[in-house]
């Protein structure tokens, strides 16, 4: 992941398709509401973000032909990414990260870790 | 990269069900053609049992379900040679492959994940529409020369995408024994003509259209030849012209037997096609055969087709290894389950149960989903504890779109 660039409002990231994956993986296997984040995604709005995705997608392979997605969140989105994915890290644990996800943990550690660079910054 | 052998089992499970369409929609065309037959000759004719005895619907079926699977076929070959050209580009895997532009929405289809597409799904429907309406064409070809029908008139759709030869056609009679050249309508490439039939006045059917006086005419004419020489001789002779008027007897006796020969020979020849079209559908279904076989054979084998040993020894070491600790003990994810034994007894039965999603995951990992208990299971050849078992958090979706977005 890599920030491109932040405001206020707006905090503009680039993700890899695996980090990207990693993201979506998280929101679909917690129940914000089970679990008491903050601010939570309903399926709606997660879906709405799904969307972006495709269009910032293809408008990016169109121009580079590389798999790396540019999305834009809001403060409130990303720090509700980064809560969600620490808690999908800590259900699954090192070996079921590995097992389900096919990615190692470290890999989830060094997302995690940037999301929440990205929000101290 | 290979094909996700998901993409494979759906191809397969697409088409299984196309002879079976065909026998119905057969059927459906039995009724209407019987009861337009009941509206114009009465329900007494329309009974006779025309079309209980049809040896061309066998051929029909196989022929156009053997087209519809060389479709399949071509298009599966299709995906994986692609692949390669699709990551260049930068996209997924199997996205496309097509090599016209249908294609492109068959692949996107089956595609496992993704949700079914609208679009695509209604371009499916679309392109069975079309297999349908050639083989109801095709089929009530055979059905109006079954009742006796001799000539069709053409008729086109009438509009600007006609082609110029079949706008030409347009309105004409053709005897249904001598297509023009470019097929029967319907039978081109893409044509949307259709023969409308010219009913005789009464219906008969192929035995009755047979001469039944051949044999008496050709006993007749015999009796004549006899009578000729006799009268040959009997003229030079007698040197009177007597013979001529017997001579002008015996040409058109032999007109006649000429003319009843012809349709006797063209009746043998029917029958000789339609001997070669029992051997082309016998080489079809033979075709259609292997081909089910090669794909049966190509279908990968899932987790339970593994030996009863194997396969107990893989879930007993899912059930007793990490998952047991973190989803069952840690978590409390599973609390109907006391002990190991209730744990692996759990896996077992979701894994065979036909309720069951099943998916191929890379590096040879499958995973089973049970949407009644809400357990997902994962399992991996390569770690120490074979896999894993959990039961994502979450509303009614949630746990299925973790599921299909496993890679």
């Amino acid at each position: 992941m890599k920030i491109i660039s932040k405001n206020d409002d707006a905090i503009t990231v680039w993700l890899s398709d695996q980090e990207l994956y990693m993201l979506r993986m998280a929101f679909f296997s917690i129940d914000p509401k089970q679990d008491s984040l903050s601010e939570p995604w309903t399926v709606e709005a997660f879906l709405a973000f799904e969307k972006r995705i495709d269009v910032e997608n293809q408008r990016h392979q169109g121009t580079t032909g590389l798999r790396v997605i540019e999305m834009v969140f809001s403060i409130k989105e990303l720090k509700y990414l980064y809560e969600i994915h620490r808690k999908n890290m800590e259900w699954l644990g090192e070996d079921d990260y590995k097992i389900t996800l096919n990615i190692p943990f470290q890999d989830a550690e060094i997302l995690s870790q940037s999301l929440l660079n990205a929000l101290r910054e | 990269m290979p094909l996700p052998d998901t993409v494979v089992l759906r191809f397969v499970s697409a088409i299984s069900d196309v002879e079976d369409h065909l026998v119905s929609l057969a059927e459906g065309h039995k009724r209407d053609f019987l009861a337009a037959l009941s509206a114009r000759y009465g329900p007494e004719e329309a009974a006779r049992g025309w079309l209980d005895d049809e040896p061309y619907l066998r051929f029909l079926i196989t022929t156009y379900a053997g087209q519809f699977y060389g479709t399949m076929t071509r298009a599966i070959k299709a995906m994986k040679s692609r692949p390669k050209k699709a990551k260049r580009r930068g996209k997924k895997t199997v996205g496309f492959a097509f090599a016209a532009g249908r294609g492109h929405f068959l692949v996107k289809a089956f595609d496992p994940r993704k949700p079914m597409d609208p679009q695509a799904e209604q371009r499916i429907s679309v392109e069975r529409q079309r297999l349908d309406q050639r083989f109801l064409r095709a089929l009530s070809l055979y059905r109006q020369q079954a009742v006796g029908c001799e000539t069709y008139i053409w008729r086109s759709q009438d509009d600007d995408r006609v082609r110029a030869r079949h706008a030409g056609y347009d309105d004409q009679e053709f005897p249904y024994s001598r297509p023009p050249d470019d097929g029967h309508p319907g039978q081109a490439y893409g044509c949307r003509c259709t023969a409308e039939p010219v009913w005789p006045d009464s219906l008969s059917d192929q035995s009755e259209t047979l001469n039944p006086d051949a044999d008496k005419q050709v006993s007749v004419l015999l009796t004549n030849i006899w009578l000729l020489l006799g009268s040959i001789t009997l003229g030079g002779v007698l040197k009177i012209p007597k013979a001529l008027s017997h001579a002008g007897r015996i040409v058109s006796a032999a007109r006649t037997l000429l003319r009843s020969s012809q349709t006797l020979m063209g009746r043998v020849r029917d029958a000789q096609k339609r001997s070669a079209l029992e051997k082309e559908q016998h080489a079809a279904q033979k075709s259609i055969e292997k081909m089910q076989t090669q794909v049966k054979e190509a279908a990968p084998k899932n987790l339970t087709h593994k030996s009863a040993d194997e396969f107990k020894s893989i879930i007993e070491k899912i059930g007793r290894g990490h998952a047991w600790d973190r989803h069952v003990i840690k978590q409390k994810e599973f609390p109907e389950i006391k002990t190991k034994e209730d744990f692996i007894n759990h896996i077992e039965k979701t894994i065979k149960s036909k309720e069951t999603e099943h998916r191929f995951l890379k590096d040879d990992r499958e995973a089973f989903w049970n949407k009644e208990d809400n357990t997902v299971i994962i399992y991996d050849p390569s770690h120490e504890d074979f896999g894993t078992v959990q039961r994502p958090k979450g509303g009614p979706d949630r746990p299925g779109k973790y599921f299909r977005n496993l890679k």
